[in-house]
């Protein structure tokens, strides 16, 4: 084969993990004050930026629920090639719809009838993921507008390639296009919510799939929820803090 | 001081912060969307939670709260959830038939209906097709109003009143949105500040800040419009406070600190203290230091 190999003899993959490990996660909530609720995540290299507004006013339409509308778009900048940034292509749109349909099923739509929650994500670094990325970083978002869901959402990706399953795929990983399955779950339950699969899979290799991704969805729980803690933690302290002076005072 | 990462966009000022130990959260239980919620065999439940099967789990990141049986998870950031007595402010989004459309930083927008205003005179009667055609003049699109909220609709519609002397049109203030969540629900929301500032603390995150407009005289109209103006100009320390008000209001914002008189009167003292202008107030660097100073008070 003309590329390099993608899993050393050692078992180390090209960015120096081991097939069951997940990249470097550092998740910040709350750094736009403007919107209801925003993320910023990085896993490895690929860095997203999601924003939530609402629940607020729907004009157009009445509906006994709430409706959700979501946007995706990749900065020009994101990856190698230097492209246009548009909504309208087809991946972006393929992408917004299926993260709308996951996050319809989880928010408590119904608490907010005849209003719209807008989800905005903006991929600023893609090096692979970009999907689970953008779901983690939505949920925790959610999360920071304090939006009503029945769970959190967790995703993770996995791939075949070189006869091992590896989790949480980089860019030259996915560039290999083996069977690449991104797969979101409910965090408490572990219950599937989104199933993606790229290329074909005997049925072996689709259930080892997803066998590790779910594997990847429970490590990412983990560093999400303990993320949303420190930093919900921090502003109940903040705010008692002072009140409890001023009470005094 | 910090000068290291300041510049980035992306870094709030709350994270530039070191952590409070949060000593007064450890005894009560924080949860995420899908946590369970610890609780005895029969609970009623609240809001921010819900049974999935055998358990029962939360839906919001906060803090549960117990009252006797019913558990309820206050979330620590979301849009104002109105409750019947609440005292807002909220601009005129849109007229339609016989009601006004508010926006109150709710799920949807509030509803002012024209039977729900003193009419100018303090008339009591049935409003007429003319009063209809007058709306505008009493609150026109993108007017600033206060309100309380009547009643709530069973599918969370707002309906507010401002019949009363104390609601009304507001003008010649500032108007200034902060997380709802830091405006503590209180028999209080009209504030005189000890610097004479006058504030209307919105239990939707909307607040009001103005100078009574008693000291300008109340019989003033267009017509002296000049003279109005010349006393505007001498009471420019009196605006150069409202405007350290409002930056006082919007430090507390920024680090989710408790919006109440008394803490915004001390970022207000301290900016005094030490000499800091109006104009520099909000300079990252300032707010940082300016917010451990208060941070320290409380040990004094």
């Amino acid at each position: 084969m003309p590329r390099e190999e993608l899993i050393s003899p050692d078992g180390l993959r090209t960015d120096g993990r081991r097939p069951l490990e997940i990249r470097k996660v550092t998740c910040r909530m709350g750094i736009l004050p403007r919107a209801d609720g925003s993320c910023h995540l990085e896993m490895g290299n690929t860095i997203v930026l999601a924003t939530v507004y609402g629940p607020r006013e729907l004009s157009s339409r009445q509906s006994s629920c709430g409706i959700i509308r979501c946007e995706y778009s990749m900065a020009s900048f994101a990856s190698t090639d230097r492209r246009r940034g548009k909504r309208s292509d087809r991946n972006s749109v393929e992408m917004a719809s299926s993260i709308k349909k996951t996050f319809e099923n989880v928010l408590l739509t119904d608490l907010f009838p005849k209003s719209r929650v807008d989800i905005f994500i903006q991929v600023l670094q893609a090096d692979g993921s970009e999907r689970s990325a953008a779901i983690n970083a939505v949920t925790i978002a959610m999360v920071n507008a304090g939006i009503p869901m029945k769970d959190l959402i967790v995703s993770c990706s996995a791939g075949y390639m070189e006869n091992t399953t590896v989790m949480d795929l980089n860019h030259v990983e996915m560039i290999t296009r083996g069977p690449q399955l991104t797969l979101a779950i409910y965090a408490s339950t572990e219950r599937m919510a989104t199933a993606h699969l790229e290329s074909k899979a005997s049925f072996e290799i689709f259930e080892n799939l997803i066998a590790i991704a779910k594997k990847g969805c429970l490590q990412m729980f983990d560093v999400m929820h303990s993320s949303i803690e420190r930093y919900s933690l921090n502003l109940i302290a903040s705010r008692d803090h002072i009140a409890t002076f001023g009470s005094r005072a | 001081m910090d000068k290291d990462d300041d510049t980035s966009i992306f870094v709030s000022p709350f994270e530039q912060e070191a952590v409070v130990t949060p000593s007064i959260v450890k005894s009560s239980q924080f949860v995420a969307p899908g946590d369970d919620i610890l609780s005895q065999e029969s609970v009623v439940r609240g809001h921010g939670t819900m049974v999935q099967g055998t358990r029962l789990t939360s839906t919001v990141a906060g803090i549960v709260e117990r009252v006797n049986k019913l558990v309820a998870v206050l979330p620590i950031r979301a849009r104002y959830s109105a409750e019947v007595g609440d005292v807002i402010v909220g601009r005129i989004r849109d007229i339609v038939s016989r009601r006004w459309k508010v926006d109150v930083n709710s799920r949807q927008d509030a509803v002012l209906l024209l039977s729900a205003v003193n009419l100018p005179g303090g008339v009591q009667r049935r409003r007429t097709y003319e009063d209809e055609l007058k709306m505008r003049e009493f609150f026109d699109q993108d007017d600033l109003i206060s309100a309380e909220v009547q009643e709530l609709k069973q599918d969370g519609l707002i309906m507010l009143h401002t019949r009363s002397l104390k609601y009304g049109k507001l003008e010649n203030g500032i108007f200034i949105s902060v997380t709802p969540q830091l405006v503590k629900r209180s028999k209080k929301h009209f504030h005189r500040l000890s610097c004479g500032v006058h504030i209307i603390l919105g239990d939707n995150g909307y607040v009001w800040i103005y100078v009574d407009d008693a000291a300008y005289g109340e019989d003033e109209e267009e017509a002296n419009f000049s003279k109005r103006r010349e006393n505007d100009k001498s009471n420019l320390e009196q605006r150069l406070s409202l405007i350290r008000v409002r930056n006082s209001i919007c430090i507390l914002d920024l680090y989710f600190l408790s919006i109440q008189p008394e803490t915004i009167m001390l970022i207000y003292e301290e900016t005094i203290r030490r000499n800091i202008p109006v104009q520099h107030m909000l300079r990252p660097d300032i707010i940082n230091d300016i917010y451990r100073t208060v941070k320290n008070t409380k040990e004094m």
